[in-house]
């Protein structure tokens, strides 16, 4: 099979199926390593029960948990692999739920491939993965385990359901349950290993039965991206059969213009790989007109731009709060390098399956040489890397509209959220810079050549398709009688030129946001306050409307349906709790999240989670004069809640113990001063 | 335990105010009204250009709405220290009385005052709220669903909220509020003080429990999810994990919704059952099915759909008019001796009872009655219908959406003058989603919301719920995270 139709099954919603153990499907592509260093301990599984005797009294388990698409069954196939063991009772030519694997050292080692199948025989609609676990602590297996978090809730509820009275052995299991859910809870049998309780992609635990000591390690491989460097692991001295491990560090990297460096990563190392196997495949035919796959191609052979393209899909990444997984980064590569899915790809004959998109675009590229129109030039220039990931822009289309894009798949979606059309304002250095290319178009010159020079460093990301599209487009524009229609071009090549030159650039819409969240990131990492930028916008979101006039303290309605200061509540007289505000910010990591502690006068009010909403709202607060954005409903609930917070029994009550704050029962009144009715000294 | 139907739960009547739920359990512990003339309501506020009705002597009880010369004495008695001048002493006590004001919708004459205390929760009573001589007993409705809930529980839905608003550990603002609201000549015709001391703090409701085979409904009821986020609201971690109006607000809310949606599981299973009964050879265990679940989603809820399409108003019209008639229906079978009185302990202490009672039924159907039990479907207008249905709408109705006594807590909202759809204000998942959790400051997942919708027969798609729970600032969507989705509570 051609390798452009095999890069069809790996995108979004393609025919690809996941990895198992036994399957000996022939796999072209390349891999890279799993996210946050899980191919690494996954190997050292392997060696650990390769290396394994009978007469040890110490077993390991392995756990991966995480979503669909993580790389999980890659990662079983690699153990299985690398197993010296053999498959017992195997015949489904199926992928299964579990696999046993007799070791030649006479241990055995069970891997649950994948959670979400139910096992062949069942009694139950749920309990599987205790029942799963029961057999392996019983035969004192080796357990690799690759786990979806749906399956730990169904698990959890089933014990809630059903195990109300349990034997030991079933403790055990719950409790095991609860530690991989990372319950608050109080284990008694699992002795959770506190070294890791600051890593929040790894845990450790152990437990004894039987006169044997079973290690347990879970990555949580939902908490790592893969858009950051690779995580290295130190494993330590074998103690008795296993290897302690010092893990490494996960970093986010600083959103610096110009720095842009993404190497080490494992999407960077997926991406080289696969577009060096699809260039060797590949014959380009010799023809007048580029076509927009190979101008594809070339983009991603310059490791600066390859850096650009992975810097705008972290930016989605945080965007959106969510990590892509293996799956998505798949979909995303396919979609840059081969434009939007189109229905033509898929065969019309029974047997399914994909035809030749290279061979689809060469024919269309083939007909345009013949004498196309300007739709069949916007048809080829939404395929290019640039147009397809933020969305297809036809040139006809009355506004700029991403109605065309796939939008069911929400790794698509978040890639929209950055798309550098949706924040042009003048203070982006790159909106500023192809405005003034654009001026170019006056003097009868060629926008790209002010952007895509030696100086600026990108010009690799033009190329001989870019320069036919301009050149098409300009003679439109030329040729057209009617002004709305020039407008209409000129706006859209302005598009065009903005959005290759960002990408390439690793300039997403709201960089500003994306740079602080990633130094607030950064600075919860390292311990530090959270950035003077944030901490005035929060205190100003927090508190602005509601500063009294001697600006120490805050004045709160007390009885208002919400924790706000309404226009026309002004008009009568309410009550309100004067309360001294003194707020600090600390941020807090949580995996690939950052987390708000809000405090004031060092008594704990709430915590935030500091998503995009958030941050772009905090951001525009910070100035003098405050903002607000189109995401401002999203935001503002959280920070009256905060506001609201400060009046539950539960705060007055930690802050009195304290002695530290003195609150005053107040009226306002028509804007005259407040009138105190008693002042409580702390 | 001893039952006419099913469940035992009073036609009700339109509820006028959200506050009204909470003062009827307050008036429900205190007891009857110590004036001899029982023609009195009591109302917080009232328009005062609204005539009185015929059969109710209104005593508005807010100053606002006094003569200067009297709410002056009563500023006065109320407001003893901190100021000299009345003019500040009027501001104080203005504010006091504005500050407790609750919501009224634009159509509404009355208001009541926000129950955030004993004594802010009996300025009124059913009657003067409503203007109505013999109002439907609502604190009975609301401890009767409570019953039906599960299992024997210790306290009534009234007594739960009464231990949390007596509790005399609250902050000292709210007990200088509480002081000054209890001065005696708040109400001139009797002492709120006494009558709140010498209650026994106890209900006069009497628990009637609930048959087995209704706790044991899978899926869960209304019932079950209000006896759930009743207790959590009820527990001294909600209680003092939220700000003290707030607190009021959310069981202003859990009460409309269990009754709303309470009264419409009790209508869709009374049309099911009938219907089911009707069908030849059905198997009882299907119609029981059909007749309990809420998993098929009993209101319409998308935001995926034209407006037209997901319009509830006739469905609730339609749905209680079949069911209050196929209630009737049944009732009066059983009170002819032709089904099985549903009361026999075999069918009430069996988690299968009601397949049971359905199966003895199925033995008893002749032409003629299936030819009456079929006639109530399709029969247009029938009496008392209309209020149940009014009970169901207004409960679950955003009552006004701006201005400062906006209603935050409404499930349905209007959609221009003819359509009316789920449409939940700002906070109404907060609560549902929040009470999830034993404590405030912790995180539920998605499939226990979902789970709890179903329990109230809402079934949003996926998209539709994460988007509420996003607008109110509870969750970020995630991809890759579907069921495990986390939601904060909202304290």
């Amino acid at each position: 099979m051609q390798i452009w139709e095999k890069l069809l099954e790996k995108a979004f919603g393609g025919q690809d199926v996941a990895a198992a153990p036994d399957v000996k499907k022939e796999n072209i592509w390349p891999l890279a390593p799993a996210v946050a260093g899980s191919t690494m301990i996954c190997e050292k599984f392997s060696e650990e029960v390769n290396n394994a005797t009978t007469s040890n009294k110490h077993i390991t388990w392995l756990f991966l948990v995480g979503s669909a698409g993580n790389g999980k069954s890659e990662l079983a196939k690699l153990v299985a692999d690398a197993t010296n063991g053999k498959l017992e009772d195997y015949n489904s030519k199926y992928a299964q739920r579990k696999y046993r694997y007799q070791v030649e050292s006479g241990v055995s080692l069970d891997i649950i491939n994948d959670a979400t199948i139910p096992p062949e025989v069942k009694d139950n609609n749920s309990g599987f993965l205790l029942n799963d676990i029961y057999e392996s602590i019983d035969k004192k297996s080796y357990l690799l385990g690759c786990i979806n978090r749906g399956i730990l809730l169904k698990e959890k509820k089933h014990i809630i359901d059903n195990l109300a009275e349990r034997n030991d052995i079933e403790d055990l299991a719950c409790e095991l349950i609860d530690f991989l859910l990372e319950s608050e809870n109080e284990y008694k049998a699992v002795h959770i290993n506190d070294n890791y309780h600051k890593v929040t992609y790894f845990n450790n635990a152990s437990f004894e039965h039987d006169g044997f000591s079973i290690t347990v390690n879970v990555i949580y491989m939902d908490q790592a991206s893969l858009l950051e460097d690779e995580v290295i692991h130190q494993f330590l001295e074998h103690e008795e059969g296993h290897s302690p491990v010092e893990l490494g560090k996960y970093k986010v990297r600083l959103f610096e213009k110009n720095s842009l460096d993404r190497k080490q990563t494992p999407a960077f190392k997926l991406a080289t790989n696969v577009v060096s196997l699809v260039d060797k495949d590949t014959k380009w035919q010799d023809s007048e007109i580029q076509s927009p796959l190979q101008a594809n191609l070339e983009f991603f052979r310059e490791e600066k731009l390859l850096n650009g393209w992975l810097n705008i899909l972290r930016s989605a990444e945080i965007c959106s709060g969510s990590r892509y997984t293996y799956r998505d980064l798949w979909g995303i590569l396919v979609l840059s390098l081969v434009g939007t899915f189109r229905s033509e790809y898929r065969k019309t004959s029974n047997t399914g399956g994909y035809v030749n998109p290279k061979e689809w675009v060469d024919a269309l590229v083939n007909k345009v040489e013949m004498g196309g129109t300007l739709e069949d030039v916007s048809t080829l220039a939404n395929m290019r890397i640039h147009m397809s990931i933020f969305g297809e822009d036809p040139i006809y289309a009355s506004t700029h509209s991403k109605e065309n894009a796939e939008s069911g798949f929400s790794a698509i979606k978040s890639l929209l959220r950055v798309d550098p059309i949706s924040d042009s304002t003048p203070d982006s250095e790159v909106a500023v810079a192809v405005k003034d290319a654009m001026d170019a178009l006056a003097y009868d010159d060629l926008p790209s050549s002010y952007l895509f020079t030696p100086e600026s460093g990108y010009e690799k990301a033009w190329t001989v398709f870019d320069s036919w599209v301009e050149r098409k487009v300009i003679d439109a524009i030329k040729e057209t009688k009617k002004d709305n229609e020039r407008r209409q071009y000129e706006a859209w090549l302005g598009r065009y030129l903005y959005r290759l030159y960002a990408l390439a650039s690793g300039h997403p819409a709201f960089f500003k946001v994306v740079k602080e969240w990633v130094e607030a990131w950064n600075r919860a990492n390292e311990n530090r306050d959270l950035q003077d930028v944030l901490t005035l916008g929060l205190e100003q979101l927090i508190s602005g409307s509601l500063k009294s006039t001697s600006r120490d303290s805050i004045l709160l309605p007390v009885l208002s349906p919400k924790a706000d200061v309404f226009t026309d509540m002004s008009s009568q007289p309410y009550l309100a709790l004067k309360i001294p505000s003194v707020f600090s910010f600390l941020p807090r990591n949580q995996g690939d999240h950052v987390i708000i502690a809000i405090n004031n006068q060092n008594n704990p009010v709430a915590k935030v989670p500091l998503d995009f909403p958030l941050c772009r709202e905090i951001l525009v607060n910070s100035n003098p004069e405050p903002g607000f954005t189109e995401l401002s409903h999203l935001a503002s609930p959280r920070i009256e809640r905060v506001r609201a917070a400060m009046l539950t029994d539960n705060y007055v009550k930690a802050s009195d113990e304290q002695g530290m704050r003195r609150h005053d029962l107040v009226v306002m009144h028509s804007g005259n001063n407040p009138i105190s009715i008693y002042t409580k000294e702390g | 335990m001893s039952r006419t139907d099913f469940f035992e739960l009073d036609r009700p009547e339109y509820i006028v105010s959200p506050e009204l739920y909470q003062v009827v359990l307050a008036w429900d512990i205190v007891g009857k009204k110590p004036v001899e003339d029982k023609s009195i309501g009591y109302v917080f506020r009232r328009d005062l250009v609204t005539t009185d009705p015929k059969k109710v002597k209104i005593r508005r009880m807010s100053p606002l709405d006094k003569p200067y010369e009297e709410k002056k004495r009563l500023y006065n008695h109320i407001i003893p220290e901190n100021s000299n001048n009345y003019g500040n002493r009027q501001v104080i006590g203005d504010a006091i009385f504005s500050s407790i004001e609750g919501i009224k919708s634009s159509k509404s004459v009355s208001q009541c005052s926000v129950p955030i205390n004993s004594y802010s929760s009996l300025l009124q009573d059913i009657r003067g709220v409503t203007g109505k001589d013999r109002p439907a007993n609502l604190s009975k409705i609301i401890n009767t669903m409570f019953d039906l809930g599960g299992e024997p529980y210790d306290y009534t839905a009234s007594e739960l909220w009464w231990k949390n608003i007596t509790s005399d550990e609250s902050q000292e603002w709210l007990q200088w509020i509480e002081n000054s609201l209890s001065a005696e000549n708040i109400n001139n015709d009797f002492s709120l003080k006494k009558l709140i001391s010498e209650c026994d703090d106890k209900s006069l409701y009497q628990n009637i429990g609930c048959p087995l085979w209704m706790a044991s409904i899978n899926e869960g009821t209304p019932f079950s999810w209000f006896r759930e986020a009743w207790t959590r609201l009820c527990s001294d971690e909600w209680y003092r994990g939220l700000p003290r109006r707030r607190w009021n607000d959310w069981a202003s809310c859990v009460l409309r919704t269990a009754v709303g949606l309470g009264y419409l599981w009790e209508m869709h299973f009374y049309t099911r059952l009938v219907e089911g009964l009707v069908i030849d050879g059905a198997n009882p265990v299907d119609i029981v099915r059909n007749a309990t679940t809420t998993s098929v989603g009993l209101l319409s809820w998308s935001t995926e759909s034209t407006i037209s399409s997901r319009d509830v108003s006739s469905y609730i019209i339609q749905i209680t008019n079949q069911g209050t008639s196929a209630r009737n229906m049944i009732n009066s079978l059983v009170k002819e001796d032709i089904f099985p009185s549903m009361n026999e302990e075999k069918y009430t202490s069996s988690d299968n009872g009601l397949v049971e009672w359905v199966q003895d039924c199925s033995n008893h159907i002749s032409k003629e009655i299936k030819k009456r039990l079929s006639e109530t479907k399709g029969k247009g207008k029938v009496s008392g219908a209309k209020n149940t249905g009014e009970t169901i709408r207004y409960a679950l109705l955003c009552r006004d959406p701006f201005g400062i006594n906006a209603d935050y807590y409404g499930l349905l909202n209007k959609r221009g003058s003819r359509y009316t759809v789920v449409e939940p204000s700002s906070e109404w998942i907060v609560v549902i989603s929040s009470l999830l959790s034993r404590k405030p400051n912790e995180t539920v997942r998605m499939e226990d919301v979902v789970r709890s919708l179903i329990s109230l027969g809402l079934k949003p798609d996926y998209n539709t719920l994460v988007h509420e729970l996003e607008k109110a600032g509870l969750t970020r969507r995630s991809h890759d995270a579907d069921e495990a989705l986390e939601i904060a509570t909202g304290f």
